[in-house]
């Protein structure tokens, strides 16, 4: 029994909807490119990006009441953004995610082979993509938006000893990987 | 690798070079990439809307953003006022364009699918599923966007002001009604959207406003009500029927009069419900993302097992996610619950686990039992407590009547009885020994079949042969995984790589490399049995031999040859379970040559079994504890 939907604002139990002092309009002047910038570092096809970051904003459009703090509204994006990455990736990848060493993406999705360069970032991006999905995430939400520990976990839901297992074990794993290819 | 994450670890100085790097990369990566202005890129794709699927996908993705901007706007305009449930918005996207079929798992209920009518407005099919479907004379107005741009939620009620939510979206050309939702209090607590019920369901109605509310049941395909029940005044159970062998998607509707809300059940088998989920339960509102949030949510939850990390499962619709169980600090241990788990539409859903430190040989997971169920669990070191329980389906610790809890030292006959007192019906059995856990559901049915008159006593085997990893837990069932366990927990090899194996019968000899390529310890393994499987008798190095062993009391000598890098070995006394109880270092053989070396060392821990003197060389390069080992028995 039994997948429960998320309660929906309005619905019996939960907060009754308070958007006043949300502005969407500055929040998305404010995030829209940040956000899809950070979903490209998981997701290879900005166009694809950008529709996950559209269908987040959509998201807090349609459920003000999702986001009871206005603070909070940046972190519940990215939290938006990067479960549509992993659903998105998901559906793209039927493989098994434990990869063997050197396993790159299918060659569509890889931008850098359209423009046929193969340099360190990209080296770099296809072995962080070949890592498990949370410590994908960790590792962008550390390493690129400098967020702490605590702001990790809350973002992607998970106890602050996960975050650092995760980016203890995406770090040697990615340097592994970066030594297989050198 | 007592600590679950020192392997993890890299040396300090190439953790910055990769932090370093991969910062480098993020940022190279996220520069390159300017974003479309979403208000141009939404004109963009109107104006190329409608002949290819990319263009489709941009058309929905652009109206995506058109919602964002209309509620923006909206937002902007009413100053504050903005309570989106009076935000009058475009009744979707431009009718003139196709939505995409209808999700997997996603029933149109309404407009019926033996009827022909169709609608191609979103609050023309509401309004007329709430008043001819629902039968509440009322209107609908207004419509909130839904979780993406063909899904829309349509508000309709009476004049009495209460207010259901029609979930409505595109199929196609035509908009279809999906369910809806009460917003005044009423509630379907039970059973839940998406649910695998048998035929007799249990219905839970919270908070109508209206005496003489009512809950019934109906086919999906005609509408024809299968069976109904009033609900008391203030809320309340009822049980509706369908016939026996009824199997299929059914709608669920409840109604107090003024408003509604309707959902989509499946009815199944008993054997179907049997391997359905058990997490999250029904009175959660909870969706997991991925398996493992599932998996660690389930254990903490419903098992009471907390600190056990899930590692990411591969990709499908159902896996098998294995959790580490929490181990205590400086104890080797890697004992896991598999759990199970499957893609729902609404989320990842957990269906059972099972503990890989014993088994649960019966019942079996979907099995009818009676109300004494003989419970026989297999591979259970005998020091170990278990605790199993059954509890109603739906329920979780301490939420529901626990029906049954036993705390017993399992004994060598390796069963014991629950007696129950708890009404027939689906139920989860769990059995724990506080760090893995099996669940599954099993079937009461206490007229159907006759309670258990015996034990099964079905008892482990084993032939006393000591060996790593002694009495504790872990059993394995080929020498290799034992050889690999033991050089990643005890040696704590970087990168454990099996080599040549001659097999025996009940004694096996593995070669493991410390890397690949790397140098050679051989492990010497026998089968000891049922109970506790392969252990590790012997391990020996043609990099270093113990000649000679001796205690004083607490101090042990040793002696033999080695050729370790920088002349040291280090010397271990080590118990049968792999626990450290003294160490030292000495000096040894250079330039490839094996030399002598002597050591008494210390043995700080008491340990009462037998005792190893382990010679070892440091792995030079950090990544691990050991390149090669040898052992000798002290005390037997």
């Amino acid at each position: 029994m039994m997948a429960v939907m998320p309660r929906r604002a309005g619905a019996p139990g939960s907060a009754p909807p308070d958007d006043r002092d949300l502005d969407l309009a500055a929040l998305h002047r404010a995030h829209y490119r940040e956000l899809v910038k950070l979903a490209s570092l998981l997701v290879a096809d900005v166009g694809r990006c950008e529709e996950l970051v559209q269908e987040a904003f959509a998201k807090v459009a349609a459920r003000p009441g999702a986001v009871d703090d206005p603070a909070k509204a940046p972190a519940y994006l990215r939290s938006a953004v990067l479960n549509g990455a992993r659903s998105m990736r998901r559906r793209r990848d039927p493989v098994p995610r434990l990869r063997s060493v050197g396993a790159t993406l299918p060659g569509p999705e890889r931008p850098d082979d359209a423009a046929g360069r193969h340099d360190d970032a990209g080296a770099v991006l296809d072995a962080l993509r070949s890592l498990p999905h949370r410590q994908q995430e960790v590792l962008v939400l550390r390493y690129w938006l400098d967020l702490p520990e605590s702001e990790i976990a809350a973002t992607l839901g998970i106890s602050g000893g996960t975050v650092k297992t995760h980016a203890s074990r995406g770090l040697a794993a990615l340097a592994t990987r970066l030594e297989d290819r050198r | 690798m007592n600590d679950p994450t020192s392997d993890d670890e890299l040396p300090a100085d190439e953790r910055r070079a990769t932090e370093a790097l991969l910062r480098a990369s993020l940022a190279a990566r996220a520069d390159s990439v300017e974003p479309a202005d979403p208000e141009a890129a939404v004109g963009a794709a109107l104006a190329s809307a409608g002949t290819t699927g990319r263009r489709r996908r941009l058309v929905f993705s652009a109206a995506a953003a058109v919602v964002v901007i209309a509620v923006v706007a909206a937002a902007v305009a009413l100053g504050g006022d903005d309570d989106p449930g009076e935000t009058e918005l475009a009744t979707g996207p431009s009718t003139t364009l196709a939505g995409p079929p209808l999700a997997p798992g996603e029933v149109a209920i309404w407009p019926l699918a033996a009827s022909s009518r169709t609608f191609d407005d979103p609050v023309d099919v509401a309004t007329s599923f709430f008043n001819d479907y629902v039968g509440i004379d009322g209107s609908c107005s207004t419509g909130l966007p839904g979780t993406s741009s063909d899904v829309f939620e349509v508000q309709c009620g009476p004049s009495d002001g209460s207010t259901t939510l029609v979930h409505v979206r595109q199929d196609g050309l035509a908009w279809v009604v999906t369910g809806a939702e009460a917003t005044d209090g009423l509630d379907l607590v039970e059973p839940t959207l998406g649910s695998l019920v048998v035929n007799e369901f249990a219905v839970d109605v919270a908070n109508p406003q209206r005496p003489s509310s009512t809950v019934d049941v109906r086919s999906v395909v005609d509408g024809v009500v299968v069976d109904s029940a009033e609900v008391p005044e203030g809320g309340g159970g009822a049980t509706l029927r369908l016939p026996e062998g009824t199997v299929g998607q059914y709608v669920v509707v409840v109604s107090d009069g003024s408003q509604a809300e309707a959902i989509v059940i499946e009815v199944g088998t008993p054997e179907q419900v049997a391997e359905d989920a058990i997490w999250p339960l029904p009175t959660m509102s909870v969706a997991y993302d991925d398996p493992e949030a599932a998996a660690e949510a389930f254990l903490a939850g419903f098992a009471g097992i907390e600190g056990g990390g899930c590692q990411t499962a591969p990709a499908g619709e159902v896996a098998e996610v294995p959790c580490a169980a929490p181990c205590p600090v400086d104890v080797p241990c890697g004992d896991t619950t598999i759990v199970r788990v499957r893609h729902d539409p609404n989320g990842w859903v957990v269906l059972g686990s099972d503990s890989t430190a014993w088994s649960v040989a019966n019942p079996a997971a979907g099995a009818t039992v009676g109300a004494d169920i003989a419970v026989e669990v297999l591979g259970v070191d005998l020091a170990l407590t278990l605790r199993a329980e059954v509890r109603p389906i739906g329920t979780g610790p301490g939420s529901a009547p626990t029906v049954d809890t036993t705390t017993i030292p399992l004994d060598p006959d390796g069963g014991w009885h629950l007696v129950l007192g708890a009404a027939d019906g689906p139920s989860v059995l769990l059995v724990t020994d506080g760090t893995t856990v099996t669940a599954r559901r099993i079937v009461i049915d206490s007229v159907g079949v006759p309670s258990e008159t015996t034990t099964t006593t079905t008892g482990p085997t084993d032939d006393g042969v000591p060996g790593w990893p002694g009495l504790t837990s872990r059993a394995f069932d080929d020498p290799q995984s034992a050889a690999l366990a033991f050089a990643d927990d005890v040696l704590d090899f970087a990168d454990p790589t099996p080599g040549e194996t001659a097999d025996a019968g009940t004694d096996a000899t593995i070669q493991v490399d410390n890397r690949p390529g790397g140098q050679a310890t051989s492990l010497q393994l026998h089968d000891t049995g049922e109970a506790r499987g392969w252990v590790v008798v012997g391990v020996t190095s043609t990099q270093g031999s113990i000649d000679g062993v001796s205690r004083d009391g607490e101090n042990v000598s040793v002696t033999g040859q080695a050729i370790a890098f920088e002349a040291t070995v280090n010397v271990r006394l080590v118990a049968v379970d792999g626990t450290v109880l003294g160490e030292t270092t000495t000096s040894s053989g250079i330039s490839g040559e094996l030399g002598p070396f002597a050591a008494v060392v210390h043995q700080d821990l008491a340990f009462d079994g037998p005792v190893y003197v382990q010679v070892a060389e440091g792995d030079a390069s950090g990544e691990g504890r050991f390149s090669w080992a040898a052992w000798a028995l002290v005390d037997a």
